[in-house]
């Protein structure tokens, strides 16, 4: 077995595959380090991944375009400059009652250099007040010299509770629309009429030159140089506080982009690695040894063992496992080790119980099997210690062939949609991408990695199995 | 003129472990009508021969030259086309070994017989079916054979219809590599009838290549006995069987259990050598019961004698053997380390004593010519080996040195 | 035990009258295979072993000879029951095994073994050689580890594969033929048996190694005693390395005997054209025809009827050899022939 390995290692497919097989190894033993398990259970949800823009391309992918992309820049409440905080008592005058005021400005200036514009704005504001509503105003200021008033919204208080923390988000997207309208109406060139009609995306309008295509989406004209958002907010006590969270989004992101739910694609290609190759294996070693396994007692014992044998596995050959699969995933969809079983299931006996059979067919004709039986070898005994020894070595080389057919079928049934709701599987990453219509608005990213992943891997594994093949099909009917 | 003649072929091969020297500078020629028998154990390259005769050559060759003459003309000389038109299958063919085993199992005899026929005279399917036919007749079968496949007959058929394939295109020479090695005794008899009776009826001239001695006495005028690449012996089947001159042949032919005769067989001790490495001097002077010194040696084998001696402290003055190799002359010198605090002076006179007392227990000490003291380590210098020539007259030549006259005033010291 | 009845064949009649038992009994012994057969046509019978009669004492080494399609591989099969016979009667030292069950022949696996004829696959290429030896003890449950190691050693000294412990790390591949072929005889000692049946043991060999293991063989038999079933088609080696020689003739012997009765004086003409056909190495030979028998031997489905030999014999007479089949007579002491014509 030792020297076939080696004869297969000699040759350049066998060494080749053998090198692309030890990789996925290593990725799969580091991935762990990059990104635990707990990343990847939160695959499914939502929040973690909601400081990553949406279908932002490799940051790496700037190279073709020249441009210099933005990246994604989060300024937390500590980088704002608290401008003043002003707290303070008017007394009652009739016919006004007494008034405790808190008045806090906060702002925070950024240069903007990159070729691009950000792919969205986030602002995040965050006051406690103990029951009435404050005035919270949202302005913006240009390099140009413009500055506009965003938004001026009273904050509400969610829980009603006096002395809680309320958090806030800040929406009124609409309203914030209106006032860039109006800005543009009043400041840039475009004409009026357009204005009504056209639609607003903040994250361009406000950072494009008051040019006749500031509203023309990403075709706008950028505008670099310093901005600044301030924050003026009224409350009426004097514990009142502020903090606000302003988030821009960049175009790229990461090593292999992200996709429409803000998740790091990385993290689901590098965890695809180790599934692939676990289910390929697991199920291609399952179905291929118990295929050889079925296939050697029945050309070893013959008789009706082996005409059942055979004849099951004509049954089998001829069943259309996909399909079947497919439908059974409608109703009821399969985690990751119920496929496996299903896989197992489908494949007890099958095309490899056939040429099993028939190499056992050859070597029962070997004189030292009737050597054998003369000193009273049982014949279990000879099935197990001298035969399947010596069928092994091509056993696993059906076992590298078959690994590739079995992360294909995952990949199938994740792309319909159909595997495991949960793990990021290369197949699923693609099957996402397409509903998404990732080709159709040209997130290359969403759909090139996860293919190349199964590419990759497949012909690691074919490559090693058919150099394994062709060292020991000539070895073993030589022998 | 013979049919054929060869003349110093050499025809080696590269493999991963080496080249192997099949057939190494061989000479031999074969009158029409008459045969040439080469006799050998497996592995002494008779089939190489025959492989180089017919240019039938694997990518890996490493040495191709000598002179092949058949009727006159040097057919090395040809390119391969032409040799592939004139002279493979049309001057020289050959019935391979086991080749009744490879027949094309799907394709009806007489149309694999035909074959040749439209290949290379470009003959018309039904012309070379007739011929076939013909062939088939000649062979002593009936001919709706030609209709049969080569399963549905027996060994001894199926062998005449190898037969009759190599005759198809009327060659001058056919090359019979163990023409009857899978068949039964009577069959075996009644191919070998054939075979004569076709070498009277056409004048064939034969190279029968086996190595079954008795067999080869059936139909061989002359005898070239191989070994490990070389021809230690040639002459006359008249002149070869009763009196064997070269230590191998005699011991060959003292082997063959006898069906009439008196005699017990005997063996011959050890293998034949691989031929990647083979022994210096006479190839065969290891198994040889009567190899004097300049025969040859094999410097691993004193190597390991003097290194099992220091292995079990038979030598204690012996720290590390090794033998090295002096271009250009194949001459060898082992290099003895002597321990700590031996003086090589002191272990040189050791080991000139050893070999003197064990020089008759251990023939292979007889390789030792020189014994001399360095200033840190011993050398021993060896005889040179050079292989023997070919000895004799005419009728009976053998390369073994005690024909010779150098051998023989060796065997007389 | 009483003997048991037999058929009165003058082969299987113990000869020895001291009441030992004859090693190895053969009573009208016949092997027949059922081939083919399908919806309309009956299968038919390839008859290999047609009725064979014979005994074999201790420590004596018989020759079978015959040509393919005699019948000798499927004898040497039988009489280890590896096959269970279709009529007749198995006796091995006096107990009947002739139907008797697999599992309960155990005994006799470790008394009788096999040296099987091809050096390529007589052995596992996947084992190292200690594994190849130590099989027949493992499956016995013979010795400790520590004996058996003792055990194989000198098992492959016995058959001059030295040193032992260089040898028995190696894989078959890495071994000669003659060398692989010592291992198959060291496999076949390692239980110590009593009777060992050597199918075409040289014939896949060179012609001297040969010789080699021919004498091996003889010399483990005089050393421990065993009785040898030599098969073959080569008579020069029967010659030389067994006492009696029987001829087997498809299916059926023709003539058995002391092998230099049988040798020197044959009685049966197919005897006597074997031996005709073989050539000893002599120059002369080429100045003469071989003298062989024209034809083939007959289908083990339809043998002739009569003498199976009679198509092919030179001296067949017609009305009595091709009507009836003619009974193993001893024509000499010891020496027994089945034709009608022998004298």
């Amino acid at each position: 077995m030792k020297a076939a390995f080696r004869e297969a290692l000699r040759m350049k497919s066998g060494l080749v595959g053998l090198v692309i097989l030890a990789s996925l190894i290593i990725v799969a033993i580091i991935v762990p380090f990059y990104a635990p398990y707990d990343v990847v259970k939160n695959w499914s949800s939502y929040d973690p991944w909601q400081d990553n823009p949406r279908y932002a391309a490799p940051e790496w992918s700037e190279i073709f375009s020249g441009k210099h992309e933005p990246r994604t820049t989060f300024y937390e409440n500590a980088s704002f400059v608290r401008e003043y905080v002003v707290r303070g008592y008017i007394p009652p005058r009739p016919p006004n009652p007494a008034l405790n005021y808190t008045q806090i400005r906060i702002s925070k200036s950024f240069y903007w250099s990159a070729d691009d514009f950000p792919s969205e704005l986030s602002i995040a504001i965050n006051a406690t007040f103990p029951f009435q509503s404050p005035s919270v105003t949202i302005s913006f200021s240009r390099p140009d010299g413009q500055n506009l008033t965003l938004l001026t919204y009273a904050a509400k208080n969610e829980s009603r509770n006096q002395t809680t923390v309320v958090t806030q988000k800040v929406d009124y997207v609409h309203d914030i629309e209106r006032s860039i309208r109006a800005w543009v109406a009043r400041e840039g060139v475009v004409n009026s009429s357009r204005i009504t009609t056209a639609s607003i995306f903040p994250q361009t309008v406000l950072f494009a030159q008051n040019d006749s295509a500031q509203l023309e989406g990403r075709r706008a004209h950028l505008l670099k140089g310093t901005y600044q958002l301030s924050i003026d907010y009224f409350g009426f006590s004097q514990r009142d506080e502020l903090s606000a969270r302003f988030g821009i989004y960049g175009t790229v992101f990461g090593l292999a982009g992200t996709d429409d739910k803000r998740r790091d694609l990385l993290t689901g290609l590098l965890w695809g690695a180790p599934i692939a190759l676990a289910f390929g294996v697991a199920a291609g070693g399952v179905v291929v040894l118990i295929q050889t396994l079925l296939g050697a007692l029945g050309g070893w014992y013959g008789g009706p063992i082996d005409e059942f044998i055979q004849r099951a596995a004509d049954f089998y050959l001829v069943i259309p496992t996909l399909p079947i699969l497919i439908l059974v995933s409608l109703f009821y969809r399969p985690g990751i080790f119920a496929l496996l079983f299903y896989l197992v299931a489908f494949g007890i006996v099958g095309s490899t119980t056939k040429v099993v059979r028939s190499i056992v067919l050859q070597i029962k004709e070997e004189q030292f099997i009737e050597a054998a039986q003369s000193y009273g070898a049982s014949r279990g005994r000879i099935l197990f210690r001298y035969i399947i020894p010596r069928i092994m070595p091509y056993t696993f080389a059906l076992v590298a062939l078959s690994v590739p057919a079995f992360i294909f079928v995952e990949a199938s049934l994740s792309f319909l949609g159909l595997g495991d709701p949960v793990l990021p599987t290369w197949g699923a990453i693609i099957g996402e991408a397409y509903t998404q219509g990732a080709l159709f608005y040209g997130w290359w990213w969403w759909i090139i990695f996860p293919s190349a992943g199964i590419i990759y891997t497949t012909i690691g594994f074919a490559l090693l199995g058919y150099a394994f093949d062709k060292v020991l099909n000539p070895r073993l009917r030589e022998e | 003129m013979p049919a054929l003649e060869v003349q110093n072929l050499r025809y080696h091969y590269r493999t991963r472990r080496g080249p192997v020297r099949a057939v190494d500078d061989i000479s031999f020629s074969v009158e029409p009508g008459k045969t040439i028998a080469i006799v050998g154990e497996s592995g002494c390259g008779k089939t190489s021969t025959a492989n180089a005769i017919l240019r039938l050559l694997p990518r890996n060759v490493e040495e191709y030259e000598g002179k092949v003459l058949l009727d006159g003309q040097d057919v090395m000389q040809y390119s391969n086309e032409e040799f592939r038109q004139k002279v493979r299958w049309r001057g020289i063919s050959m019935v391979f070994q086991g080749a009744m085993n490879s027949l094309s199992p799907t394709t009806r005899c007489g149309l694999q017989i035909a074959e040749p026929l439209i290949v290379h005279y470009d003959l018309e399917r039904e012309e070379a079916l007739a011929a076939a036919r013909e062939g088939l007749k000649g062979v002593g079968l009936s001919e709706d054979v030609a209709k049969r496949f080569p399963h549905e007959l027996s060994g001894g058929m199926k062998q005449r219809v190898v037969i009759a394939m190599a005759l198809v295109l009327k060659p001058k020479v056919v090359i019979l590599d163990e023409p009857t090695s899978a068949l039964d005794v009577m069959t075996q008899a009644n191919i070998i009838n054939l075979l004569k009776n076709l070498q009277r009826d056409v004048r064939l001239a034969y190279i029968f290549i086996t190595h079954d001695l008795g067999l080869a006495s059936e139909l061989a005028d002359d005898v070239a006995i191989m070994y490990a690449g070389k021809i230690i012996e040639i002459g006359t089947a008249a002149r070869i069987y009763p009196s064997p001159q070269h230590p191998y042949t005699q011991k060959l032919i003292h082997s063959v259990p006898l069906l009439r005769g008196e005699s017990a067989p005997d063996f011959i001790p050890g293998a034949p050598p691989d031929l990647t490495s083979v022994p210096l001097g006479c190839r065969f002077h290891p198994r040889c019961p009567v190899s004097f010194k300049i025969c040859g040696w094999s410097a691993s084998d004193l190597e390991s004698f003097f290194a099992l001696r220091a292995r079990t402290e038979a030598d204690p003055g012996i720290q590390k053997v090794s033998a090295k190799k002096f271009e250009p002359k194949d001459s060898w010198k082992l290099v003895v380390t002597p321990k700590e605090g031996v003086a090589p002076a002191d272990l040189a006179a050791e080991i000139q004593s050893l070999i003197a007392f064990e020089v008759a227990k251990h023939p292979v000490l007889r390789a030792v010519e020189k014994v001399h003291a360095g200033t840190s380590r011993v050398l021993i210098t060896l005889y040179e080996a050079r292989a023997p020539e070919l000895t004799g007259d005419n009728g009976q030549r053998a390369s073994c040195w005690l024909l010779t006259e150098e051998g023989k005033q060796y065997a007389a010291a | 035990m009483q003997p048991p009845e037999l058929t009165g064949s003058p082969a299987a009649l113990p000869v020895s009258g001291d009441g030992e038992y004859p090693q190895l009994q053969l009573d009208e012994l016949r092997m027949w295979f059922m081939v083919g057969g399908g919806l309309f046509r009956p299968p038919m019978a390839v008859k290999a072993v047609d009725g064979v009669s014979i005994a074999m004492w201790k420590g004596e080494t018989l020759a079978i000879v015959g040509e393919s399609g005699s019948g000798k591989t499927t004898l040497g099969r039988v009489v280890l029951r590896l096959l269970e016979p279709t009529e007749g009667r198995l006796l091995y030292a006096g107990m009947d095994i002739t139907h008797a069950w697999q599992r309960d022949l155990m005994w006799l696996r470790r008394k009788a073994g096999i040296i099987p004829q091809d050096p390529y696959s007589s052995v596992n290429p996947t084992f190292p050689i200690y594994r190849i030896l130590e099989e027949p003890l493992a499956v016995h449950r013979l010795g400790t580890p520590e004996e058996r190691a003792e055990k194989i050693s000198r098992a492959l000294e016995n058959v001059k594969l030295n040193p032992p412990d260089l040898f028995q790390a190696k894989f078959p591949h890495q071994l000669s033929g003659g060398q692989r072929q010592r291992v198959a005889v060291a496999r076949a000692m390692i239980l110590e048996p009593e009777f060992i049946v050597a199918d075409e043991p040289v014939s896949m060999l060179d012609a001297s190694v040969r010789i080699s293991i021919l004498r091996l063989l003889r010399q483990l038999q005089r050393k421990f005693g065993i009785t040898f079933l030599y098969i073959t088609h080569d008579l020069a080696t029967a010659r030389h390395f067994s006492d009696r020689v029987g001829i087997m003739y498809a299916g059926k012997l023709a003539e058995m005997g002391p092998v230099d009765a049988v040798l020197g004086e044959p009685l049966h003409p197919y005897t006597q054209a074997l031996i005709e056909a073989i050539p000893d190495p002599d120059p002369e030979n080429r100045l003469r025809d071989r003298p062989a028998l024209p034809g083939e031997p007959p289908i083990l489905t339809a043998p002739p009827p009569g003498c199976r030999f009679h198509p092919r014999c030179p001296i067949a007479k017609p009305g009595l050899c091709d009507v009836v089949e003619p009974p193993l007579r001893e024509l000499r002491p010891d020496h027994l022939v089945a034709c009608h014509l022998a004298s």
